[in-house]
């Protein structure tokens, strides 16, 4: 493997013990991956809630804080485990085990974004950027719809924020991010909920390979897109697909397939309507609670629930989450979205969400979320999950 | 047999072998349990184990959680792959587990079907012990 003197000096140990294990991880993952040398990184997300970190974790950041280590690259961080506003209440073990997290990385420089959705906090990878970001769902975004460059990274995103390099493989070279297989879609898709389907539909008739989508009209909100590839992260191992004519290493079909196209899959209403029986873990009329806002809700998406909720009364024994950054709640607050959504009795929560979250909610608890990924992971936690539309979620929970 | 050392040491240990991948983000950091409904090691206690898996799956926080057990003496003492993926290498890397990774297939079977292991991740060897 190609390594400068520079990187090669923290291989050795000549620049600490925390920049030692950062480069043993990026190195040890190039070969594992094939990598021959490392490719400068223009930013890394890392992770940062304390339930996935834990206590040596956390001690690994505070190493690094401590031997005056500074993020070399623009570094932003991945959702906390408690909410944002709580950072001055009593606490807990854990809750205070986050802070102390929060606190180390801030100190070397990263920016508190602490979200799943950092892009509508404005930090979008320009096209042709190799990057290094943690949390599955962005990796897809950073990939098909914005044209820059990461693999799914988890502890290496942090490596890379150390070092400034990640490894050249995968996502970072042009032909693993060609397509392999070609879907039309034969539906309509007119809300996020449609969007969660298709990704859903896509992936499970997929064979593993990149899959290229035709028959899809723009524009396409980002929410929608984004929705896509929070489900898509889900189902899928990769972080790249194509939308022919919408996202743009996929101008025309003609570019994508210069050999020609090879056999189309079609996914129509009814496969569509099968994902969501799939999906269907408890009926929605049932849900005790319902989580919008996987990731993090735009302010686009608050305001859809507050219209949903509008002259509706919460049904008892039902609560309503709704899951997004403090950049958003705070444009929220200046116009009064963030009042009416709490009067509505709508909890709305920053930087935080229940998977992640210290709260345990019984097993068979029954859950309804407009989010396929929502609904896998908690489910994964024995909950009764459900998907439907954010319109269904909202009526789920409430009474005239 | 021979592989690609990814991460030096020496460790032997009773065989924890499963043919399907293995998500090391669903082993119990409090107990080294693996709790997975339907895989072959759901409910198996993994400390001080040689894994044997083809590759990792899941959430990328598996690498913190090798981390974890490892302060606590609860990580597998080895990992033995087909093909290590970047979660399982970066999580062997912070917990200082010997990982050995691109044995050859034909061996697959043996290391599957072994009782115990010694694995040297210096010197790049897998034995059956």
């Amino acid at each position: 493997m190609i390594l400068s003197p520079a990187q090669n000096e923290m291989l050795a140990g000549g620049r600490g013990r925390s920049l030692q294990t950062a480069m043993r991880m990026l190195v040890a993952v190039a070969r594992a991956c094939g990598a021959n040398d490392f490719v400068p990184a223009a930013s890394a997300h890392i992770g940062m809630s304390v339930t996935s970190l834990g206590e040596a974790g956390v001690e690994m950041l505070e190493d690094c804080a401590a031997e005056g280590l500074r993020f070399v690259i623009p570094t932003t961080t991945n959702v906390l485990s408690i909410d944002r506003r709580d950072a001055l209440a009593p606490d807990d073990n854990l809750a205070h085990l986050q802070k102390r997290a929060l606190a180390a990385v801030q100190a070397m420089g990263a920016e508190g974004s602490c979200s799943c959705n950092p892009f509508v906090q404005g930090h979008l990878p320009r096209a042709g950027q190799s990057v290094a970001w943690s949390e599955s769902a962005t990796a897809p975004y950073v990939n098909a719809v914005l044209g820059a460059r990461t693999n799914r990274e988890g502890a290496t995103a942090l490596a890379t924020a150390l070092t400034g390099v990640t490894p050249r493989y995968g996502m970072h070279l042009e032909e693993m991010r060609r397509p392999a297989e070609l879907f039309t879609v034969d539906a309509d898709l007119p809300d996020l909920h449609s969007y969660h389907l298709l990704a859903a539909a896509v992936c499970h008739k997929s064979g593993g390979g990149v899959p290229a989508i035709a028959g899809l009209r723009g524009p396409i909100s980002a929410d929608f897109l984004f929705g896509f590839c929070a489900a898509f992260a889900t189902y899928a191992n990769g972080a790249m697909f194509h939308l022919i004519g919408i996202t743009p290493e996929a101008v025309d079909e003609a570019l994508l397939f210069p050999q020609g196209s090879p056999p189309s899959t079609r996914i129509t209403v009814a496969s569509l309507e099968e994902e969501l029986v799939r999906m269907r873990g408890c009926d929605p009329g049932e849900a005790a609670l319902v989580v919008i806002g996987c990731p993090h809700a735009s302010l686009a998406q608050l305001h859809a629930v507050r219209e949903l909720i509008q002259g509706k009364r919460l049904r008892r024994g039902c609560r309503v989450l709704v899951h997004t950054n403090a950049t958003t709640i705070c444009a929220a607050a200046q116009t009064g979205l963030l009042d009416d959504l709490a009067v509505a009795g709508v909890e709305v929560s920053a930087d935080t969400c229940v998977y992640v979250g210290l709260s345990q909610y019984p097993a068979g608890t029954a859950l309804v979320t407009d989010s396929a990924k929502m609904a896998f992971l908690m489910a994964s936690r024995g909950l009764r999950t459900a998907v439907a539309s954010t319109r269904e979620c909202m009526e789920a929970a409430t009474r005239n | 047999m021979t592989g690609m050392g990814l991460v030096g040491g020496v460790a032997e240990g009773p065989v924890a072998a499963s043919a399907q991948p293995v998500s090391v983000a669903r082993i119990d950091p409090k107990d080294g349990v693996l709790h997975e409904a339907g895989h072959v090691l759901d409910g198996r206690k993994l400390a001080g184990t040689v894994l044997v898996c083809p590759t990792g799956k899941g959430s990328s926080s598996g690498s913190y959680i090798l981390l974890n057990l490892a302060r606590r003496g609860l990580a597998p003492t080895a990992i033995v792959s087909l093909q290590a993926d970047a979660v399982l290498v970066a999580g062997a890397v912070l917990a200082g587990i010997p990982l050995i990774s691109g044995v050859a297939p034909e061996h697959w079977p043996a290391l599957l079907g072994a009782s115990r292991l010694r694995v040297d991740g210096d010197a790049q060897t897998v034995v059956i012990a």
